[in-house]
């Protein structure tokens, strides 16, 4: 079975119109659901029952549900409501509540992990619950928390290939396209794939360097 | 770092295994030329990929059965091959996924409601079709169009499917509408259905069927193209297996098995069939029913 790998050279044109819509599609999820993960880890610590017991409620729900349920549900959902959101808009927020969810148990996993002793000692040499929390446990639950934030970068970046099904024009669905035009399946995905591999290649080289810069030597 | 080498070296190796074992199964079927039609007979099983929200041709019922005139097909030719209707299996697929579904082997023919293309027949062979199609569109009806001249309008969008015949058709009759795009026809149908698009184009029989069962919905009483021909796919250079499923559906379309299908046509349309002959079509109309012109858009039964 010879292989000709000049396909290569034909599919991966037509693969990068949708390059732009990934990426950027893949960079707000990213950034957002960091961001997004601050407040809801802060209401699942939070002392007040009520508020940490609805934290948890959510988080449990967006992350037991398929994203491609979350994208159906917010993007033919907002159609029935009357305000119908484009399919990049719905999924970036499906991306951004599911990776919001996981990023604030992240961020959780990351505080929990700080020894309980260490702020005490803050305290004992008269520092504030709060000055403590912030100058000895944040510092070092931050850097606990790059590697499995990098993770989850991976898993939203790959997860942006679902957008495909609600009509998002990235890498995924021109590669479906060009694939029921050509019926060539194996070669598109297989570039589809290096596409990705790529991407996410870069993105946690990026977060790698990140961890090395910031380490405690 | 050592480690890594070596497991690197290992998942070396067993690549160049594989590929030799790839190899070495391509000189064994090269050896022995046998025909899938074989393998079919000896497995006592038909395998055929085909849609679950296509319908009236292939589509889930309120049990979550899979149903349709597709469907009702391919087990009549399960019957006429191995002799039972029940001895099939099916393998759902989305639009782009028909093609490697059979070229993969995963499953012997495709009855997906199919339109041949020239350029689909590059990639996998087609029998005659067995059925009439064209591409009419469904509209919303709070939309109030009737023409596609009015529907062209940037203010619109039009719900197509993942396949590049869809983008011709779009530019060619509605260049101005926006377009979103889908992979199966439940998700067109539910984009038109939320609102998030105004209209959709697929095959005539389909957009009958969703017109008749949705009270805000209509079809468009013109059409995106000329009758066009729905055929059984499978994977090309298989000349016995292709054979004989074009010579089943010469038999069910104008042969010996034309009662038989007539039947199921007339179950999932409501119409008979074309004429067995076109210039017996005055004796058909004389024993049965008046046979409707080609390719005219089926009243599908409400079921």
């Amino acid at each position: 079975m010879a292989v000709d790998f000049t396909f290569l050279t034909r599919v991966a044109p037509a693969l990068a119109e949708g390059l732009t819509n990934t990426l950027t599609l893949a960079a707000a999820a990213i950034v957002l659901a960091a961001a997004w993960g601050v407040p809801v880890v802060m209401a699942l610590l939070s002392r007040y029952r009520t508020v940490s017991g609805l934290a948890q409620a959510y988080v449990e729900v967006v992350r037991n549900t398929p994203i491609l349920v979350l994208m159906f549900f917010i993007f033919f959902g907002s159609g029935f409501a009357g305000y119908p959101l484009s399919g990049f808009v719905a999924g970036l927020i499906a991306l951004v509540l599911q990776n919001g969810a996981y990023a604030a148990e992240i961020y959780r996993g990351g505080i929990r992990a700080v020894s309980q002793r260490m702020p005490e000692a803050g305290m004992a040499l008269g520092l504030t619950p709060r000055r403590s929390f912030g100058l000895i446990v944040l510092p070092i639950a931050l850097r606990n928390v790059i590697p499995p934030l990098s993770n989850q970068g991976v898993m939203v970046i790959k997860d942006t290939s679902i957008a495909a099904t609600i009509s998002v024009a990235e890498i995924t669905f021109k590669a479906r396209l060009l694939a029921d035009s050509t019926a060539a399946v194996f070669e598109i995905f297989f570039t589809l794939a290096l596409f990705y591999l790529a991407i996410t290649a870069i993105f946690s080289g990026a977060m790698r360097l990140l961890e090395w810069r910031v380490r405690i030597a | 770092m050592n480690a890594l080498l070596r497991m690197g070296r290992r998942a070396a190796s067993a690549m160049l295994f594989a590929a030799i074992g790839i190899t070495a199964s391509g000189i064994a079927t090269a050896q022995a030329p046998a025909s899938r039609l074989d393998e079919i007979v000896k497995r006592d099983k038909l395998i055929v990929a085909t849609f679950n929200s296509a319908p009236p041709f292939c589509y889930t019922d309120e049990k979550g059965e899979l149903v349709g005139f597709d469907i009702d097909v391919a087990r009549f030719i399960a019957k006429s091959l191995l002799g039972d209707e029940g001895k099939i299996e099916f393998v759902i697929v989305n639009s782009e996924g028909r093609w490697p579904a059979v070229n993969s082997g995963r499953a012997d023919i495709g009855l997906a409601t199919t339109t041949v293309y020239p350029d689909r027949a590059l990639r996998v062979a087609f029998t005659r079709p067995y059925i009439d199609s064209s591409v009419s569109i469904l509209v919303r009806k709070d939309a109030k169009v009737t023409t596609l001249k009015e529907l062209n309008n940037a203010k619109f969008t039009l719900a197509n499917l993942t396949n590049p015949q869809m983008v011709d058709r779009q530019k060619r009759f509605l260049p101005n509408m926006k377009v979103v795009t889908f992979d199966t026809i439940a998700s067109l149908f539910t984009a038109v259905k939320s609102g998030q698009a105004t209209a959709l184009q697929i095959d005539t029989p389909v957009v009958n069927w969703y017109a008749l069962n949705n009270q805000d919905l209509m079809a468009l009483p013109e059409t995106l193209a000329n009758i066009q021909g729905n055929a059984i796919f499978m994977k090309p250079g298989d000349f016995t297996l292709w054979l004989w499923m074009d010579t089943m559906v010469n038999e069910m379309t104008s042969g010996s098995r034309y009662s038989q299908y007539s039947d199921i046509y007339k179950k999932w349309f409501g119409t008979n069939p074309p004429p067995q002959r076109f210039y017996a079509a005055g004796a058909a109309a004389a024993t049965s029913a008046p046979a409707p012109a080609r390719a005219a858009p089926a009243a599908p039964k409400k079921k």
